[in-house]
């Protein structure tokens, strides 16, 4: 994966109406500044690499 | 008993017939309805239920019953079900649920070892915090200072036990909530390996990471409630069949035959807990490095699947009471729900990888210290500080240390240490394999021996 710091206003403008949020004019400056700290631990996590082999974490038990 | 009595001195007294668990709980209401509101730790008092309980653990000690923890008084984060309260997590939304039916798991266990549950406590709404500060019930504030934050989210369960309310609390710790509040209040707390405790009647937050267990004044005291609250519960679905293991009986070699590290690089922090690893290297004669490796890459994964969870969890409400959220709360998970599948996925790829990275570590070591919080209490309201020279926020910068341990299921006893010439304690963290609680409470009671870790009401609340 490969992570840049996109358009965020064009993220949630794209993004709200998919999972069917509204996001107000005075919560848009916290959603944004969220997005933008989740897009910066997605670069840290990205310098990782795991290889193809590594499940993830969570294992259902039938 | 007096505020300053624990879960062993009382269960002792108790036990024995020397007070009735009636009086023990008629000074612990009587210390709560005096104190709460200054302190903020309770938002639920039972009181008739607690004192009809009372009556009937004294009848039956009469009749010759033993009880572990007979007549302990104990709080519970307002996240755990109480039979006939709504459940509601710290929120404003939660308060129109149907009441529970039952008490969480927990309590149940508790209570059966002749505790007495008084009431539900104040926490961060819906865990989604690390301050102790609540956007709808006010703040648990710092029984060492009132002016300064409890930590979170487990707040109230930190002020109330450092209040000298109740001996003992139960907290929820998804990312640090057990462990910052107790670094914050100057408690030993205890968050046991992933799969241990049953979460059964419990509000979640993160369940990939949500991790129920106490808060008390001494080791002897976390370790004989640690007890009580083990064994199977098919209604958890991530619990781990194990035998009960008790440490009440296995703690008194302290860290004698122990293997210990010191966590350096990403754990190495500023210099007021430098300061304090210091003091814990020396008391415990630990010269040992260790490096836990991507600590940075496992905050940033715990973070979001923290952030995709949470956001899964709360989406409908999301959409429809927005307003009635903590605005911090509620941005941070509409942020939540627009994220990659792909991160939360790797993240939890990242997971396995990292956990079989740090379990490599344990080949060489019994116990790895780090500290709690990268500082001691900020001020209640304070939104920002400088961490490493850098002016950060204080709200997601309190769990940088705790995170990437709770991230992989590791068991943490949380020690309050004081250090000369500072007003506050700051906590450390004893971290060990995967079920071995007993490691990890084993340091900590050997800084509660050397004197350097102790857990005192606080000033104001202590009776002489």
């Amino acid at each position: 994966m490969s992570v840049k710091l996109p358009d965020i206003d064009q993220w949630i403008d794209a993004m709200a109406p998919v999972v069917g949020l509204t996001i107000s004019a005075e919560h848009r400056a916290g959603v944004k500044a969220n997005l933008k700290t989740a897009a910066k631990m997605a670069a840290l996590l990205d310098k990782v690499s795991i290889k193809d082999e590594v499940e993830p974490a969570p294992v259902y038990r039938a | 008993m007096k505020s300053t009595a624990g879960v062993a001195e009382i269960a002792k007294a108790v036990g024995s017939g020397e007070v009735t668990a009636h009086s023990v709980v008629m000074a612990s209401i009587g210390r709560i309805e005096a104190n709460n509101q200054r302190l903020g730790a309770f938002t639920d008092l039972l009181r008739e239920r607690a004192i009809d309980r009372a009556t009937t653990i004294d009848a039956e000690i009469q009749q010759g019953k033993k009880f572990p923890l007979a007549g302990v008084p104990f709080g519970a984060k307002n996240l755990f079900d109480i039979a006939g309260i709504a459940t509601r997590a710290g929120s404003k939304i939660n308060r129109d649920r149907t009441p529970a039916r039952a008490d969480a798991a927990l309590i149940r266990r508790l209570e059966a070892a002749g505790a007495i549950c008084v009431g539900g406590l104040n926490m961060g709404e819906y865990a989604y915090d690390f301050t102790g500060e609540n956007f709808h019930d006010g703040p648990s504030r710092n029984p060492h200072d009132l002016n300064l934050m409890s930590g979170g989210s487990s707040g109230g369960s930190g002020t109330a036990v450092a209040g000298g309310l109740v001996p003992l609390s139960l907290g929820s710790d998804t990312n640090g909530s057990i462990r910052v509040p107790s670094s914050l209040c100057g408690l030993f707390g205890l968050k046991p390996t992933y799969g241990r405790l049953s979460r059964h009647g419990t509000f979640p937050f993160v369940p990939s990471f949500d991790h129920l267990g106490p808060m008390a004044r001494s080791v002897d005291d976390l370790a004989m409630s640690y007890d009580a609250m083990q064994g199977f519960d098919e209604d958890d679905p991530a619990l781990v069949r194990r035998p009960l293991e008790a440490v009440a009986g296995r703690l008194e070699r302290g860290s004698a035959g122990l293997r210990i590290a010191v966590a350096d690089g990403y754990f190495a922090g500023d210099a007021e807990p430098r300061e304090m690893m210091e003091l814990v290297a020396r008391a415990l004669g630990v010269t040992k490095r260790v490096t836990i490796p991507d600590a940075q890459a496992a905050r940033a994964a715990a973070y979001l699947i923290t952030m995709v969870e949470g956001a899964t969890l709360h989406l409908d409400r999301l959409r429809e009471r927005t307003e009635d959220f903590d605005p911090a709360v509620s941005e941070r998970l509409m942020a939540g729900a627009m994220l990659p599948g792909a991160w939360a996925d790797q993240a939890q790829r990242f997971r396995r990888y990292f956990r079989d990275q740090v379990m490599k570590l344990f080949d060489h070591v019994d116990v790895i210290l780090a500290p709690s919080t990268p500082m001691r209490a900020p001020k209640l309201g304070q939104t920002t500080a400088v961490f490493g020279g850098v002016e950060m926020p204080v709200r997601p910068n309190l769990g940088i240390f705790t995170q990437p341990i709770s991230f992989i299921g590791l068991p943490v006893a949380a020690v309050p240490i004081w250090v000369d010439g500072h007003k506050l304690p700051l906590g450390v963290q004893a971290i060990a394999a995967p079920w071995r609680e007993d490691f990890a409470l084993r340091v900590a009671r050997q800084l509660e021996r050397a004197g350097i870790a102790r857990a005192p009401v606080a000033k104001g609340f202590a009776d002489e």
